[in-house]
C-alpha cells in the first residue's frame, strides 16, 4: 500500500463529504424545511382524525400556511392567525344571523367587511397585514360552509377554530423542536450581508466600474435590507429573550446605517458634481477619497464577524486621525487661487467626508459589539422606525376587493350557481392576500397556475390513488410525494405563489377525513368555482387602478416630496430617524420587488435619494441653528430658507425654485459676512461652518439637473430644465 | 372534578382549563429558568421546554381526571 494509493482512496470521500456539506448548507436546509412542514401537517391530520373532527384538512392547511423557516415567525403568525380567525368568525356569525335568508344583503355586508379588511391589509405591514387578510376571508369562508345549512353555523365555527388551533400547535411544536432555526441567526446573517453589501457598494461607486443601473439596484437592495431587518427585529422579540436584550442595539444599528448611507450618497453626489467640470476641489477630493479606499475598504477582507469589525473600526479611526493633516495640505493648494466658490465646495465636501467617517466608525462599532450579551447603558434618543402608508391607496385596494365580491355575488345570486360560495371565498382571499404586493396581477397569475396544478394533482390522487390506500400510514405515504413537490416549489424564491397555491389547494380538494366522500362531479364544479374566483380577482387587479399605473406613482412622488416639508417644519426631537425611515419605507412599498421597471421607477429612486439628501441637510441646518443664539438677520434668513425650500417641494415650479435658490444664496452670504466681519457674534465658528456646509449642500442639490428632473418630473407644471442655465 | 363544565351554556372540557393553567405556569417557569441561565446547560432547549410543558400539563391533567 502506497501513500499515493491511500490518497486516491481518501480524496473521493473527501470530495463527496465536502459536496454533501455544501448541499446541506444550501439545498439541504430547504429540504429539512419541506419535511418539517409535512411532519406538522401529518401530525395535525392524525390528531384531528383521532379527535373525530369534521375537517382534518383545515388543521393540515393551517400547519402548512403557518409554517415558516424560523420559529419566531411561526409564533407571531400563529397569534395573528388565531386572533384574526376569531374576528372573522364573529363577523361571519353576525352576517349569517342577520341576513341568512337575504343573499343580496349578505353579499353586500360581506363585501363591506372584506373591503375594510383589505384596506387594512394594504395599510399595515407584515403580519398585521396578514391578520387583516385573514379576518376578511374567514368571514367569507364561514359563509361558504354555512350557507347550505345555516343552523349548523355554531358547530362549524367551533370546529374550525379547534382545527386551526390544532394546526398552529403542531406547526409551532415541530418548528421549535425539529431542527429549529432561530430568528437571531437570521438577524446575524442579515447584518453581515448588509455590511458586505454596503462595502461592496462603496467599492463599486469608488472604482467607477459599475454602471448606473447596477448602482441603482444596489441602492435599492440596501433600502430593502433596512426594512427587512426592521421586520425581523420586530418579530424576533416574541421568540428569543436574547434578541429582546439586543433590541435597542439593533434599532440603533438600523438608524446608524440609514445615516451613513445618506451621508455617503450626499458625498458621492457632491463629488460627482465637482468632478464633472474638473474643478480643483474635485481633483483634490478624489485623491483623498481614493486614499480612504486604499486604507479601509480594499485592504484585506470585508469584516464578516465581530473581531474583523473591531479591526475595521480601528482602521477607520486611524484614517480619521491622519485625515485632518492631509486635508490641511490639500487645502493650501485649493485656497491659493482664492475662488470663494471652490473653497466652499471643498469645505462642504470635507465636512461630509468627516461626517461619513464618523458615522461609518460608529456603525462599524455597533456592528462589532452586536454579539455581546449585555445591554447598552446609554439609551440614544428616539430611534423608532416610522412607517408611511398612503391611506388613499389602501382604501382603493379595499374598494377593489369590494367590487370583486359584488361582481361574483351578483353572478352567484343571478345564476343560482350552487358553487358560487367557493368563488366568493376565493375572490376574497386573492384580492386581500395580494393587496399590498408590489405586483398583484403577477401573484394572482401564479396562484391560478398553482391552483390549477393542485386541482389536477388532487383529482388524480383522490380518484386513482386514494381508494386503494388502507390505513393512516399508507395514506401519508401516498400523499407524501404530492406534497413534497408543492412544498419544494414554495422554498424557491420565484415560485412561492405557485407552490403555495398548489399545496393548499391539493389539501383542500383531497379533503382527507375519517369518512371519505368520492364525488367527481362535485369535485370539478367546486374546483372551477375557486378558479373563477381567482381569475376575477386577477382581472380586477389588472383593470381597476392597477398598482403599476402612473397615477399611483405620481401620488407616491408627491408623498416623497412631502417628506422634505416634514423635515422643514416637524418638531426636531428624533426627526432625523423618523424622516429617513419614513422616506425609505415609502420607496420600499413601491419597489419591494427590488427591480427598476421603467424610467418612472428610476426617477422615483433618484427623487428619493435627492429628497433624503436635501431633507437631511435641512435637518442638520435646523439642529445647528437651534443650538446657537443667532443674530436676528441670520435667524431670519435661515427661516426663509426653510419656508422657501418647503414651498418648492410642495409646488415644484420655476418661480418657487428660483425663490428657494435665492434664499439659500443670500443665507450663505449672511453667514459669510457674519464669520468674516471683525465684530462677529459669539457663535462658535465650527457650528457656523457646519451650517454653511448644509446650506451649500442644499444649494448644489437645488442646482443639480438630476435632482431637478426628479423633483419636477411628476408635477403638473412644466419641466424646469430650461431654468437651469440662468440659475447656474 | 367534573370532566366538563358549562360556560355560557356551552360545554367546555375541564382539561381545557388545565391547559390554560399549565400554559401560564409554564410561561412563569420558563422566564425563571431563562433568567437563571439553565437553558445554557441543556442540549436541546426547545425540546427541554416542550418536555417540561408536557410534564406540567400531564400533572394537571391527572389531577383533573383522576
Amino acid at each position: 500500500m502506497s501513500v499515493c494509493g491511500a490518497d486516491t482512496v481518501k480524496s473521493p470521500f473527501g470530495t463527496v463529504w465536502r459536496e454533501l456539506l455544501f448541499w446541506g448548507r444550501t439545498d439541504g436546509l430547504d429540504w429539512i424545511f419541506v419535511f418539517k412542514i409535512i411532519l406538522a401537517a401529518f401530525l395535525a391530520m392524525w390528531i384531528s382524525m383521532q379527535l373525530r373532527l369534521d375537517q382534518p384538512r383545515t388543521a393540515m392547511m393551517t400547519a402548512v400556511i403557518v409554517m415558516q423557516q424560523q420559529t419566531g415567525l411561526v409564533l407571531v403568525k400563529s397569534i395573528y392567525r388565531i386572533g384574526a380567525t376569531i374576528a372573522g368568525i364573529l363577523v361571519g356569525l353576525l352576517l349569517l344571523g342577520l341576513f341568512a335568508q337575504e343573499p343580496v344583503l349578505y353579499v353586500l355586508g360581506l363585501a363591506v367587511w372584506v373591503g375594510l379588511c383589505t384596506a387594512g391589509s394594504a395599510f399595515y405591514r407584515n403580519f398585521r397585514s396578514y391578520g387583516c387578510v385573514l379576518a376578511g376571508y374567514s368571514a367569507a369562508m364561514m359563509g361558504q360552509f354555512s350557507i347550505p345549512e345555516p343552523t349548523a353555523f355554531f358547530s362549524i365555527a367551533s370546529t374550525r377554530l379547534t382545527e386551526i388551533t390544532l394546526g398552529i400547535l403542531c406547526a409551532g411544536v415541530v418548528s421549535d423542536v425539529v431542527f429549529p432555526r432561530r430568528l437571531s441567526d437570521a438577524i446575524t446573517s442579515n447584518v453581515q450581508n448588509r455590511y458586505r453589501e454596503f462595502i461592496a457598494f462603496i467599492r463599486a461607486s469608488l472604482s467607477g466600474a459599475a454602471g448606473r443601473a447596477e448602482l441603482d439596484s444596489m441602492r435599492l437592495r440596501l433600502v430593502g435590507n433596512v426594512l427587512s431587518l426592521e421586520s425581523i427585529r420586530s418579530n424576533a422579540v416574541l421568540e428569543d429573550p436574547e434578541v429582546r436584550g439586543r433590541d435597542l442595539r439593533l434599532r440603533k444599528l438600523n438608524s446608524e446605517f440609514m445615516a451613513v448611507t445618506t451621508t455617503f450618497s450626499s458625498f458621492q453626489h457632491l463629488l460627482k458634481r465637482l468632478t464633472k467640470n474638473a474643478t480643483p476641489a474635485g481633483l483634490a477630493l478624489t485623491g483623498l477619497w481614493e486614499s480612504f479606499g486604499e486604507t479601509v475598504v480594499t485592504k484585506g477582507e470585508i469584516p464578516a464577524n465581530a473581531d474583523a469589525a473591531h479591526q475595521a473600526a480601528r482602521r477607520i479611526a486611524a484614517f480619521r486621525a491622519v485625515l485632518g493633516r492631509r486635508i490641511e495640505e490639500v487645502r493650501k493648494n485649493i485656497t491659493a487661487d482664492g475662488d470663494p466658490q471652490t473653497a466652499l465646495d471643498f469645505a462642504t465636501a470635507v465636512e461630509l467626508l468627516h461626517r461619513f467617517l464618523r458615522e461609518l466608525h460608529a456603525y462599524t462599532q455597533t456592528y462589532a459589539t452586536l454579539p455581546n450579551a449585555e445591554n447598552e447603558p446609554n439609551t440614544p434618543d428616539d430611534i423608532d422606525f416610522s412607517v408611511r402608508t398612503d391611506p388613499v391607496v389602501a382604501l382603493l385596494s379595499g374598494g377593489r376587493a369590494f367590487v370583486g365580491i359584488i361582481v361574483i355575488g351578483w353572478f352567484w345570486i343571478a345564476s343560482a350557481w350552487p358553487y358560487g360560495t367557493s368563488a366568493l371565498t376565493f375572490v376574497a382571499i386573492a384580492s386581500a392576500l395580494f393587496a399590498s404586493a408590489p405586483d398583484p396581477s403577477r401573484n394572482t397569475n401564479r396562484m391560478f397556475i398553482g391552483h390549477l396544478a393542485g386541482l389536477v394533482a388532487a383529482f388524480a390522487y383522490k380518484f386513482l390513488v386514494m381508494p386503494d390506500m388502507d390505513g393512516f400510514a399508507l395514506l401519508c405515504a401516498s400523499m407524501l410525494p404530492f406534497l413534497m413537490v408543492g412544498l419544494y416549489l414554495r422554498t424557491r424564491p420565484g415560485l412561492v405563489d405557485i407552490g403555495f397555491g398548489y399545496t393548499v389547494f391539493f389539501i383542500q380538494m383531497t379533503n382527507p377525513s375519517n369518512t371519505m366522500q368520492f364525488n367527481p362531479v362535485d369535485f370539478i364544479n367546486d374546483g372551477c368555482g375557486v378558479l373563477v374566483g381567482v381569475v376575477v380577482a386577477g382581472v380586477l387587479y389588472r383593470t381597476l387602478i392597477p398598482v403599476s399605473g402612473s397615477w399611483l406613482k405620481r401620488r407616491l412622488a408627491r408623498q416623497i416630496r412631502h417628506q422634505v416639508i416634514m423635515a422643514c417644519f416637524a418638531p426636531l426631537a428624533g426627526l432625523r430617524n423618523r424622516f429617513e425611515s419614513g422616506t425609505r419605507d415609502l420607496l420600499h412599498k413601491q419597489a419591494a420587488v427590488q427591480k427598476i421597471a421603467d424610467e418612472q421607477d428610476r426617477r422615483l429612486l433618484a427623487l428619493m435619494f435627492s429628497v433624503v439628501e436635501i431633507g437631511r441637510a435641512v435637518i442638520h441646518l435646523r439642529q445647528d441653528a437651534g443650538s446657537l443664539r443667532m443674530p436676528q438677520p441670520l435667524a431670519d434668513s435661515v427661516q426663509d430658507v426653510l419656508s422657501s425650500t418647503a414651498l418648492f417641494f410642495r409646488r415644484p415650479t420655476a418661480t418657487f425654485h428660483d425663490a428657494a435658490l435665492d434664499r439659500v444664496t443670500s443665507a450663505i452670504k449672511t453667514i459669510r459676512l457674519e464669520t468674516e466681519s471683525a465684530a462677529a457674534c459669539a457663535c462658535p465658528r465650527n457650528v457656523l461652518n457646519r451650517m454653511l456646509a448644509s446650506l451649500h449642500l442644499i444649494r448644489t442639490a437645488l442646482l443639480d439637473e438630476d435632482v431637478l428632473v426628479a423633483v419636477t418630473a411628476d408635477s403638473p407644471s412644466a419641466n424646469l430644465l430650461g431654468v437651469i442655465p440662468h440659475a447656474a | 372534578m367534573p370532566r366538563e363544565f358549562a360556560l355560557l351554556d356551552a360545554l367546555v372540557p375541564t382539561l381545557f382549563l388545565a391547559f390554560l393553567v399549565s400554559v401560564v405556569s409554564h410561561t412563569l417557569l420558563d422566564r425563571i429558568m431563562g433568567r437563571c441561565g439553565i437553558y445554557r446547560h441543556v442540549w436541546h432547549p426547545p425540546l427541554f421546554r416542550l418536555s417540561v410543558f408536557v410534564c406540567i400539563f400531564g400533572a394537571f391533567g391527572l389531577l383533573v381526571l383522576r
